[in-house]
């Protein structure tokens, strides 16, 4: 009982000795604890925020829409995977973008830590070099693969990728073009550094994306039901791609 | 303080004199008195009180002064739970003072030391009641080892096992669970 109404100054000490995974059962213990660990500016988050995050991605821009030390965190839990990409690329020291190497004949993928089979998920992605011919936005399951010879539209180019090329508003999924993407005319083309959000609901099974906070529509529907992983893939040598995972989308 | 000429003025026995002037003071070690909640008095050395920062502090701006015959009111801790925090710091009166928590290393809970294992063998109820009185007390290295060793008792716990182990009811309707449950998912990933 006495557990139950401790201070939050005592909950603090008691709590910054565990791990995450043991705070998440802290918040299912009853209300206060809850309350608490709801609080994502707490010192208990921000500890292990800055523990666990490179100062870098820290102290930059990277992680300005995810303003929390709890947000930030759980954005570094949904990163990229440096054990899940393409042999030549390499996810940068700030942890959250990835880079292709300048290899030739070669179209290069990445997934992201955690894959999604329920809730609706919200990530951005944005280029930070340039795109080339094929710059690739949208999902992978588990299997599909992060590397083909060539310069094609890997994310998209089989039944586990579904696309959304930059460079010529094409959606892209089991080798078929699924038409333009967004559907108006003269949708302006892609620019390097802007922040495109990525919206997938696994309740509905659809995914659609948004520029500048304008919705651009549904892309994919009919997605199944198999975990499904943020991912892209690129052409350009020496391109950057990052990625910032940022909760559930707040709806309008 | 009374000389010893003047007590021979005032007629006053030697025998009858307070102990503490029986011998010469630059030899005697400075008291303080505590007072329970219940009244009862702890008389304690006062460097061995300092190591509350509650008492420590209220020596330095009260002027409290040792051999003062009032003793120092803590109305929030029982004579059971003080007679405790006063063994703890006399067993650890040499301790150097604890260090600044570094943010970037892990927060270690198996270095508790086996004198302070044993002095925490105590039921639910005097553990809480210590981590009350050390934090009142302000005596960190206490605090401390009293809260690592509560969260020693959530480690690896499911939520369930958490509530039984310390006798907390479950407030969550089944959908407040479901949904916390999902909102933190993430956190089982290593």
């Amino acid at each position: 009982m006495a557990a139950a109404k401790l201070s939050s100054d005592i909950l603090e000490i008691i709590f910054s000795y565990l791990s995450i995974s043991d705070l998440r059962n802290c918040s299912l213990v009853c209300k206060p604890w809850y309350k608490y660990l709801n609080d994502e500016d707490n010192d208990v988050w921000r500890f292990h925020c800055v523990r666990k995050l490179a100062e870098e991605a820290l102290k930059s821009d990277l992680l300005k829409n995810v303003p929390t030390y709890k947000a930030k965190l759980r954005a570094f839990y949904h990163a990229w995977n440096p054990n899940d990409c393409s042999k030549n690329m390499y996810v940068k020291s700030n942890g959250f973008s990835v880079h292709r190497n300048p290899i030739a004949q070669s179209t290069d993928g990445a997934r992201g830590k955690i894959g999604f089979r329920s809730g609706r998920h919200c990530w951005e992605v944005w280029w930070e070099g340039p795109l080339g011919t094929i710059a690739m936005i949208g999902l992978a399951t588990k299997y599909a693969p992060l590397y083909c010879h060539g310069y094609v539209g890997l994310l998209g180019g089989n039944d586990q990728t579904w696309g959304w090329n930059l460079v010529d508003n094409f959606l892209l999924h089991n080798g078929d073009s699924q038409g333009n993407y967004p559907t108006v005319n003269n949708a302006p083309k892609y620019q390097v550094g802007e922040r495109i959000r990525v919206i997938l609901d696994c309740e509905d099974n659809t995914l659609a994306f948004e520029k500048n906070y304008e919705f651009l529509g549904v892309a994919f529907r009919g997605l199944p039901d198999t975990p499904l992983y943020p991912s892209v893939s690129a052409v350009y040598g020496n391109t950057e791609i990052s990625m910032v995972y940022l909760g559930p989308p707040l709806d309008g | 303080m009374l000389k010893l000429s003047e007590t021979k003025k005032r007629n006053i026995k030697s025998s009858e004199m307070p102990r503490s002037y029986a011998c010469d003071k630059a030899v005697r070690m400075p008291m303080i008195k505590l007072q329970s909640l219940e009244g009862e008095v702890f008389e304690i050395d006062v460097e061995i009180a300092r190591q509350s920062v509650t008492i420590k502090t209220m020596l330095e701006d009260l002027g409290v002064e040792d051999d003062d015959e009032e003793p120092v009111p803590l109305p929030n801790v029982n004579a059971a739970i003080l007679r405790k925090v006063i063994a703890w710091c006399t067993y650890h009166k040499d301790d150097p003072p604890p260090p600044e928590d570094d943010e970037n290393k892990e927060k270690r809970t198996d270095d508790i030391c086996s004198w302070d294992a044993e002095f925490l063998k105590v039921d639910q109820g005097t553990l809480f009641e210590l981590i009350l009185a050390a934090n009142y007390l302000d005596i960190k290295g206490l605090l401390d080892v009293t809260c690592k060793t509560v969260a020693n008792m959530i480690k690896g716990k499911s939520p369930e096992e958490i509530r039984k182990t310390f006798n907390i009811k479950n407030d969550f309707t089944p959908a407040e669970e479901e949904q916390v449950r999902k909102e933190n998912e993430w956190c089982e990933e290593k």
